[in-house]
């Protein structure tokens, strides 16, 4: 610990909010929209935002434990090849178990599941190959953004498919049909927001929104 | 409270009037043709005018609000609004006219930081913005006052001109070729057009069809603002005069415009060459709204005479284009929009030449 | 289809960029100056195109006859990546001049997401090579045009009276959404009674 008083530096600082400063600082929303843009072109509906949410996910941790123990016997000329491939063959074995158990959520997803593979956000962990004791930690900040990740896009397909369709859809379980009808804005949603243009506006002021935010909170803190 | 004159890239350009004046100069010569339209579809076309500019108002005032500038007085946000109400049919549930308004106010113009600021011309963006979200309700057409007794509201009479005639065609082929006699016939005309029409040519010896007499007095299904023809006009003569708007766009976008439309537009419906419409073009689908009051927004067009020659002609290919094979009522603001974006790029073209004007 | 609805489609209908919102990563933040987007532009053109032609190579001769097709976004990214690595050094042995206009942006294509997407597109498309071929440099001539027209917007966006809030990545956000629902204009219908 560090004695009161003491100046502290920006990376400690992120030391000890930690799991704060991982979901907001790296979420693509605040950040810089770091491999969202793919994924907005199917945030028309929830459903399909939380199965693509839940794939980078899965495949942005299991690139990165993939590449960090292989990574270090690479060299470093090969290495982002080497993360290409790992990166595509999970993209492909994800689209095998989206065709197998959720054949209309990938009809729905088509190329953005392969697409995955080439994800800026999957992709843009090359630099964690440290030593074996940094592992742990550079994993636990890939996991902090790809919740974060999962978060955004979870929220801008909520704002999209309320104002563009007045619905929620989520899965079926048990009775639930999985739609969530929004009243008024149902009978006359603002389509617009059905489509790609409304997502980048949506996007836009999310982000916005966000750094509005975080402005607010500094000057607060300071 | 600073009086601005609208924000130009530089060089700016100096005008004799601030702008809150000529924003209501502007706004003077629309209501001879709001009024009509109040006239002829009834008080709901009021009503749709009045809520617009009030959420065009609101919108404004918040922007205000976020950019710490104040405007609510120079008048652009009612301009905005009435002409955003003028693209609209005067049943268009109100909640149309509330988004787009807001729409325009906000997200186009005070997130770029207000007047003067933005790219995209507001009251167009809106327009189709509530197109894109609503289409069906943008068709709620009013029959006008004129027409025979009996007409009903709804389909398949009470469309408007060329919604009827692209009910007619295949895949739209007939939309800006000649239409045939026996399509016209079938359209309803009011018997003042057809007293007109027979005046006319009784006394000049020169043979139209009642239709068009409608068409340019403004008794047909349209939008508020775009039916009447012969008011949008005696308004603009005004505006020429004080040179708040100049010839150069309004003419290049008309003349490509309804070239294209006489030479090509009989071509899908395999008519031949020059077998088009263009005065029917001209008079549906507030063409004439479009060419003289949403192309000459100083603040999203060209700065130069030429810059505004060719986004004149740019607006009509493309509003050609969209209107023969796309969305044909909304394809003049389509057509805008799309040259809105290439504005920068014509100013840089045209730079060098305003450059040594300024010198000369 | 024909080539001309293969183009139409590509750049207006289903602009890469504007519609399904492919390669805009690179563009939100290469968009500063205008040599460099028209470089960035071209070099996913080209790659894009002769990437999309090997895809199909590989699927067609490879993927299909071995009943691997699961395999082909690995074939995709590889053919992408390969193609800008052969390119880089092809042009790194040729002139400066190329080197300065493509080369630097080369390195920058290899996972692009335009690239891949418009590859993937297109031989999901069941096009001919020629096709495919045609189908990737339309797919990224649309993103360099979206790019090209975003650059040419960038003043408004910079300009100090942007709310603060809205300054960098969110205005240009919008600006791109704004300049996509100007090309909701070229839909389908459009396409179909355009071509015939």
């Amino acid at each position: 610990m560090k004695p009161r008083g003491h100046k502290l530096q920006e990376s400690e600082k992120d030391e000890r909010t930690g799991l704060g400063t991982g979901l907001w600082k790296r979420n693509p929303i605040v950040g810089t929209a770091l491999g969202l843009c793919p994924a907005l072109a199917v945030s028309y509906r929830v459903d399909n935002a939380i199965a693509l949410g839940a794939a980078v996910f899965a495949i942005l941790l299991l690139t990165a434990a993939t590449m960090m123990p292989i990574g270090m016997q690479v060299p470093l000329r090969y290495r982002f090849m080497l993360q290409l491939v790992v990166s595509s063959a999970l993209a492909a074995v994800a689209e095998l178990l989206f065709q197998a158990y959720a054949p209309s959520v990938a009809s729905r997803l088509g190329i953005y599941v392969p697409i995955i593979a080439v994800n800026c956000l999957v992709l843009g962990g090359a630099e964690h190959f440290g030593s074996r004791s940094t592992w742990g930690g550079a994993l636990l900040q890939r996991l902090i953004e790809g919740l974060g990740f999962f978060v955004a896009l979870l929220v801008i397909s909520v704002v999209r498919e309320v104002l563009g369709s007045g619905t929620i859809t989520l899965f079926r379980m048990g009775t639930f049909d999985g739609v969530v009808h929004v009243g008024a804005l149902e009978s006359h949603p603002a389509s617009l927001f059905g489509y790609a243009a409304g997502a980048l506006i949506v996007l836009g002021y999310l982000q916005a929104l966000a750094e509005w935010v975080s402005r607010a909170r500094k000057e607060r803190g300071a | 409270m600073i009086d601005r004159v609208s924000l130009y890239e530089a060089p700016h350009v100096h005008q004799g009037a601030t702008t809150r004046r000529i924003m209501w100069t502007v706004i003077a010569t629309l209501v001879p043709a709001g009024a009509w339209a109040v006239w002829i579809y009834g008080w709901r076309a009021l009503v749709v005018i009045l809520v617009s500019v009030a959420a065009a108002l609101l919108g404004e005032l918040i922007g205000n609000l976020l950019s710490r500038r104040f405007t609510l007085r120079d008048g652009s946000a009612v301009l905005s609004g009435l002409l955003i109400a003028y693209t609209l049919p005067a049943g268009v549930p109100l909640y149309v006219p509330i988004a787009a308004a807001l729409f325009a106010m906000l997200v186009i113009k005070a997130s770029f930081g207000g007047l003067g600021t933005n790219w995209m011309n507001p009251a167009v963006g809106g327009q189709v913005f509530a197109y894109f979200s609503w289409s069906g309700a943008l068709s709620a057409w009013v029959t006008p006052r004129f027409w025979p007794q009996g007409i009903a509201t709804g389909p398949p009479l009470g469309l408007s001109p060329l919604e009827y005639i692209a009910s007619h065609s295949v895949d739209g082929a007939h939309l800006a070729g000649k239409v045939s006699a026996a399509l016209l016939h079938s359209y309803p005309v009011s018997t003042a057009a057809e007293a007109t029409a027979s005046w006319i040519s009784d006394s000049l010896r020169l043979t139209i069809d009642p239709h068009f007499v409608d068409l340019f007095f403004g008794n047909v299904p349209g939008a508020l603002g775009g039916v009447s023809v012969l008011l949008l006009l005696l308004g603009s003569i005004h505006l020429f005069r004080r040179r708040i708007i100049t010839w150069q766009a309004p003419v290049a976008f008309l003349t490509s415009f309804l070239a294209l439309v006489w030479v090509f537009g009989g071509l899908p419906a395999n008519r031949g060459w020059f077998a088009g419409a263009p005065v029917l073009q001209l008079f549906s689908g507030a063409t004439v709204l479009a060419a003289l009051y949403l192309i000459s927004d100083p603040v999203t067009t060209p700065l130069a005479g030429r810059g505004m020659v060719i986004f004149g002609i740019g607006t009509g290919i493309f509003a050609f284009l969209i209107r023969v094979f796309g969305a044909a009522g909304e394809s003049v603001f389509m057509a805008i929009l799309l040259m809105n974006v290439a504005v920068p790029a014509i100013n840089r073209l045209t730079e060098k030449r305003l450059n040594e004007t300024a010198r000369s | 289809m024909s080539y001309i609805g293969i183009i139409v489609t590509f750049v207006f209908v289903n602009n890469v960029a504007l519609t399904q919102l492919l390669g805009l990563c690179p563009a939100l933040g290469v968009t500063k100056r205008m040599e460099s987007t028209v470089g960035l532009g071209v070099a996913v053109t080209v790659v894009a195109a002769i990437a999309s032609l090997i895809t199909w190579l590989f699927d067609h001769l490879v993927l299909v006859p071995l009943g691997v097709e699961f395999l082909q976004i690995i074939v995709v990214v590889l053919s992408a990546a390969g193609t800008a690595h052969g390119l880089e050094w092809i042009v790194s042995k040729s002139s400066k001049g190329l080197r300065d206009s493509i080369g630097l942006f080369l390195p920058l294509v290899t996972a692009n997401c335009a690239v891949v997407g418009v590859a993937l597109i297109a031989a999901r498309s069941g096009y001919g090579p020629l096709e495919s071929f045609v189908a990737g440099a339309s797919g990224g001539a649309g993103a360099m045009m979206a790019m090209l027209l975003l650059s040419t917007l960038r003043e408004k966006m910079e300009s100090e009276w942007v709310p603060k809030a809205l300054r960098g990545t969110p205005i240009t956000l919008i600006t791109a959404g704004l300049m996509a629902m100007a090309f909701l204009a070229f839909d389908k219908a459009f396409l179909v009674k355009l071509i015939g």
